[in-house]
């Protein structure tokens, strides 16, 4: 049966108001079709399959708006293939990871989820905690229960203590006293996934435990979700320390490395802070050099939107692919201001190590700033 | 279809084997000025990784007489690799590995779904680039850049796809896998140039799955200016000067005033407003020159020193020629303002691409705009792309804006297109000069090749006797028993 006669004979499904929106924008997308968004996307480039870029999904979803199909889980298995990082956006003038999020609502709604993403979403209810752990940031960093200046730490920064530490002890340089408070997981994870209602849960939680409406974020993400979703003024510590390098500027001991610098999507094309970690970098003596893919255009490092929990093998071949490109920089070191891209980058480093002529070792903008400045 | 999917998935493995509704609704429609109820998704969608997972599939469809048609980035104009009539669609992007880089030889082997900018990757390293280049060379692959014959910002200099094809690897249309060409040789004196059917073919032959491709080495020094004329004829003029002096053109575009605005989106988003032009400036030639940085500026310095002589100005203002540069081939537009989408939110780019004689230009620009006012419907503008090697040879691109929420609009395009695409032929020219025929001029493709067609059929038949490869392209496609769902695509428009 031909499409137009499919859409006749089949009943309109239900849509979310959310997802009815999205059709003029799927229409433009096909009616343009300019496939720009393909070559670069983090997925196409490790699976090479185009049911899974930005216009394939918008084409999708076409479809399934003009009632040709119905969502099925293959359909949502595409649009969970994804990290949501915002490549595709950054090549074309369509809002389309935002559409994306609102399909995953939809698929939500239809209980399309896997098992492992329910999971997560309600370890992060139970625990407050992305992986499930009871670590009570006042404990860990009860050093800093009185400063002055509010920090949230966030999830994958409580499990690594030490670089966690490197970043307050970074902000004390720059004379200021961080504080920590109570914690419970912004519910970035779990927004992106398209658990709409669990998401609003999630942000009466955080809003009950953690009483600052301006602070500073260690990482990125948690950055971007309290001041899109939550109306917080939260500022990650790089773009603090970047506007307060006056203060350190006779203590700095130049690095004299060559480096990358990888753009977390978050902080980059989110947040638009691309300049100040570069500035950063270059004020204690780093040699920057870019990657093949870099600032608006920077590529995931595989551990975005929910893709961890829904397909780690792929996640971590988009991360072993952006260290393949940070190795073809001919620097050794490659650095990144978010945590979560530090550890899966780390991790993928490791991956391809034998693969490439020299290791690339993955530090955070943290521990340089520390060497530089001790 | 059932047991031939079955079958697909026993012989290619499931993983390689695309059957939801939704992921064959993706391979269903190209670039063309369609709307979305102009969708055609095949039956099964196959996503191979060597010529002999290409071999079997076809094999199978050979067996059960159905279709088969391969396409690659999909931004075609003109539906060419539309499945219109169903059966196997091979997405030839799976077939992406480099081969070999011969870097002495200036050669590169590749499987076909390698796309026109990851051979320039690949030959970057060693200096060397494979100068066949349009704009949508990211996403368009080797194989599409053959099959439709496409055309290039370097034309003028490098000619098409065909001067740098040394030999390609196919599957005919009954599985057997043939390497036609002459393997590193640039050249041969040899056989019939079997390889020189594919280019343009369409996929009407058989899939491409690998190709031979001389490389050329990458210039030291590139310049790119605009000259603006009183009329596009005196720009064709002003450029066969230019060759009889010697001067070695790399590209030229003779764009009329009107279509300068479309490919300068990245100026508009700067300052907001459309460039400016003299009221008096009927073409804009740009012109790129290649080379070391003094043979190009000496012959910058001839060619702007000529331009005076046949009444050209040179355009100074640096932003309006990068603009329309960043357009044409580095594609380097402002982040989330991408010049497609940006600027297709309404309408869409819809071209007609005949050829004609090399000095009729003016004449057929003012065709073109007659054409379109009957058939109310907005210009664009032209463009005359030089690609033919060192001489006038053009590719016009005669583009409208066209409503692709509009079946009226679309189908008034559609009777534009073939209006203007006879009238080509009626001047000397032709009908197609870079998107291939397709479905679309089947109607009048004898109106062009006359009794030729005939021959063209029994190359076709040899090729292809059962006739399922990439089937209502060129010629009309008559399937034996007409199932329900082709009968339904037909009616909306598959064959016009």
């Amino acid at each position: 049966m031909s499409p137009k006669k499919a859409a006749k004979a089949k009943k309109e499904p239900e849509f979310l108001e959310s997802v009815k929106a999205q059709r003029s924008e799927v229409e433009t997308c096909f009616g343009t079709s300019c496939n720009m968004c393909e070559r670069d996307c983090p997925v196409y480039r490790a699976r090479r399959n185009r049911t899974l870029t930005s216009r394939g999904k918008n084409r999708a979803l076409l479809g399934a708006l003009k009632g040709h199909y119905p969502m099925g889980s293959e359909f949502a298995k595409a649009v969970f293939t994804c990290t949501i990082c915002g490549l595709c956006d950054a090549r074309c003038a369509l809002k389309n990871t935002e559409r994306f999020v609102e399909v995953r609502r939809q698929l939500t709604a239809l209980k399309l989820n896997t098992p492992d993403q329910d999971k997560t979403v309600d370890t992060i209810k139970a625990t407050g905690d992305v992986y499930g752990r009871n670590l009570d940031v006042t404990e860990l960093f009860k050093e800093y229960a009185d400063g002055d200046t509010p920090v949230f730490i966030g999830c994958t920064y409580k499990g690594y203590e030490n670089e966690a530490r490197e970043a307050l002890k970074v902000l004390e340089l720059f004379g200021v006293k961080p504080k920590v408070g109570k914690e419970v997981c912004c519910g970035n994870v779990i927004a992106l996934m398209g658990y709409g209602e669990e998401f609003k849960e999630v942000q009466e939680a955080v809003k009950k435990a953690w009483p600052y409406k301006e602070f500073l974020t260690l990482c990125p993400s948690c950055a971007h979700v309290f001041n899109k979703y939550y109306g917080f003024k939260a500022k990650h510590v790089i773009e603090y320390i970047a506007e307060h390098m006056d203060k350190v500027k006779d203590k700095i001991k130049p690095l004299n490395i060559k480096a990358t610098y990888h753009d977390p999507c978050d902080l980059g094309r989110r947040l638009q802070v691309f300049d100040q970690p570069r500035n950063v970098l270059k004020a204690i003596g780093v040699d920057l050099v870019e990657m093949e893919l870099n600032r608006e255009f920077s590529h995931c490092c595989g551990a975005g939107g929910g893709l961890l929990v829904y397909d780690k093998e792929l996640a971590e071949d988009i991360g072993k692919n952006r260290i393949r490109m940070a190795s073809k920089t001919g620097a050794e070191t490659l650095v990144t201001a978010c945590p979560t891209c530090e550890t899966q980058l780390t991790t993928t480093s490791m991956l391809v190590r034998k693969e490439l002529p020299k290791r690339v070792k993955v530090v955070s903008i943290w521990s340089l700033l520390l060497k530089a400045l001790s | 279809m059932e047991a031939c999917i079955k079958e697909l998935e026993k012989a290619l493995g499931k993983e390689k084997v695309l059957t939801e509704e939704f992921q064959r609704y993706i391979f269903g429609a190209d670039w063309s000025p369609r709307t979305n109820d102009e969708i055609f998704p095949p039956d099964v969608v196959i996503m191979p990784k060597t010529t002999e997972d290409v071999a079997i599939a076809v094999k199978i469809a050979y067996k059960y007489g159905i279709p088969v048609t391969a396409g690659g980035g999909l931004t075609g104009m003109a539906g060419g690799a539309v499945p219109i009539y169903g059966g196997i669609y091979i997405d030839g992007l799976s077939l992406n590995k480099v081969v070999e880089v011969d870097v002495a030889n200036q050669v590169i082997r590749c499987q076909s779904g390698v796309t026109l900018q990851e051979v320039v990757d690949a030959g970057e390293p060693h200096g060397l680039w494979l100068p066949n280049l349009p704009e949508s060379k990211w996403s368009c692959t080797v194989a599409s850049a053959i099959a439709c014959d496409n055309d290039s910002t370097f034309g003028m200099k490098y000619g098409k796809i065909l001067n740098a094809l040394l030999s390609v690897e196919i599957v005919t249309g009954t599985g057997e896998i043939l390497e036609l060409g002459h393997r590193k040789a640039h050249c041969t004196s040899t056989g019939y140039k079997l390889k020189d059917l594919i280019v343009g073919s369409e996929g009407t032959l058989g899939v491409i799955t690998a190709a031979t491709l001389k490389l050329e080495p990458v210039p030291e020094f590139r310049q790119v200016d605009m000259i603006i004329f009183t009329k596009m004829g005196v720009a064709v003029d002003f450029l066969n000067r230019l060759l009889k002096a010697g001067i070695m053109i790399e590209g030229a575009h003779i764009n009329c005033k009107r279509r300068l605005k479309f490919y300068t989106h990245a100026y508009k988003q700067k300052h907001g407003h459309d460039p400016e032009v003299p009221e008096w400036a009927g073409a804009l030639l740009a012109i790129i020159l290649s080379g070391d940085k003094k043979v190009v500026e000496w012959q910058r310095a001839f060619v702007m020193e000529t331009a005076k002589e046949f009444g050209g100005q040179q355009i100074f203002e640096r932003e309006i020629i990068d603009g329309w540069w960043i357009s044409k081939h580095t594609l380097d537009f402002v982040p989330y303002h991408q010049k497609w989408p940006a600027t297709q939110m309404e309408k869409k780019f819809g071209a007609a691409d005949p050829g004609i004689p090399m000095g009729r230009l003016d004449e057929f620009y003012d065709k073109f705009i007659a054409t379109a006012e009957k058939y109310n419907l907005s210009v664009l503008g032209m463009n005359a792309y030089l690609e033919h090697p060192n001489s006038i040879g053009f590719s016009l691109s005669c583009a409208l804006f066209v409503n692709y929420r509009d079946q009226d609009e679309v189908n008034r395009f559609r009777k534009y297109f073939e209006e203007l695409t006879k009238a080509a032929v009626d001047m000397g020219g032709t009908m197609s000069t870079y998107m291939g025929d397709t479905n679309l001029k089947v109607p009048y493709f004898e109106y062009e090749h006359g009794k030729s067609a005939k021959y063209m059929k029994k190359v076709k038949d040899l090729f292809d006797p059962k006739g399922i490869m990439n089937p209502g392209k060129k010629f009309a496609y008559h399937p034996k028993k007409k199932p329900a769902k082709k009968a339904a695509k037909k009616k909306g428009g598959g064959k016009r």
